[in-house]
């Protein structure tokens, strides 16, 4: 058996990354957050099953906003550090300037200014 | 402002000063009969977390935890770290594929390592070696214990 191709018909395509990240913002905009919080559970799996970094970026971005309807706000931000920390190392592999720009503007975000200044020496480094 | 208005407004000060000390005295007799100070947020969130680990509802587990993660973050101390870790490995257990929430532990871990750290907490280094040594993280343990050394 052909384990690549296993792994292939196991990814989740990359739209569902995308169509549960709409899902979340449904839930999140009708207040329910325990909805919004499985979705974005099962759209980090479809981004980390994707092996693309694209996905991961925008999981990260649904993370912060749920981070600012969460009663007790960090938890959710945490996660989207990591998620972007983990974009950043998919990106790194494959070189894409524009990845690392996209991961930068994601730290301004979240106020992490250093850490964009990091990424951005990175992006120098490339091209 | 005349003489009479000023007085006036002495009183009015004082009987204010009066009224808060009164209302202080209240509360510290209320406490002498059972005054219940609510649980942190933290606590309440955890036992939300356990709570749905009980009844094995993982999606609400997860979101507990991460509104706790957020209350212990916010407390500057390093024990509700130290909890909401221990609780991301309950958690963890329960996932269909385990693991994301262990590694979130273990930063967790080492950020309560930190704070115990800078509060020279002898017990929190402790607790967090003893962390990593159910995790199996030989390397983190010894580095919380060589932390503990110093402050002993």
């Amino acid at each position: 058996m052909n384990a690549g191709v296993r792994r292939d018909e196991q990814e989740p395509p990359v739209t569902d990354a995308g169509r549960l990240l709409v899902e979340v913002e449904r839930a999140l905009a009708t207040g329910d957050r325990p909805r919004a919080a499985q979705a974005w559970n099962a759209a980090y799996a479809a981004a980390v099953g994707s092996r693309r970094w694209e996905p991961m970026i925008a999981v990260g971005d649904a993370a912060l906003r749920l981070d600012l309807a969460a009663d007790a706000p960090g938890g959710y931000r945490a996660a989207a550090r990591q998620v972007y920390l983990s974009a950043l190392v998919r990106v790194r592999i494959l070189r894409s300037a524009d990845g690392l720009r996209r991961i930068a503007d994601a730290f301004v975000r979240m106020g992490d200014v250093e850490m964009s200044r990091r990424v951005r020496r990175v992006t120098q480094h490339l091209s | 402002m005349n003489r009479h208005s000023w007085g006036l407004g002495v009183v009015a000060v004082l009987g204010a000063v009066a009224m808060v000390v009164g209302l202080a005295g209240g509360f510290a007799g209320g406490s002498r009969v059972g005054l219940v100070l609510p649980e942190p947020l933290w606590v309440e969130r955890l036992q939300r977390v356990d709570r749905a680990v009980t009844q094995q509802d993982v999606s609400m587990a997860v979101y507990e935890w991460r509104e706790a993660l957020g209350a212990a973050l916010g407390t500057q101390q390093w024990q509700p770290l130290v909890e909401v870790a221990d609780a991301a490995l309950r958690v963890d257990a329960m996932l269909p594929i385990p693991g994301r929430l262990q590694a979130e532990a273990r930063r967790i871990y080492l950020s309560a390592l930190f704070r115990a750290r800078a509060q020279r907490s002898l017990e929190g280094v402790q607790r967090v070696a003893e962390a990593f040594e159910r995790l199996g993280d030989a390397e983190a343990a010894a580095h919380a214990r060589r932390v503990a050394a110093e402050l002993s």
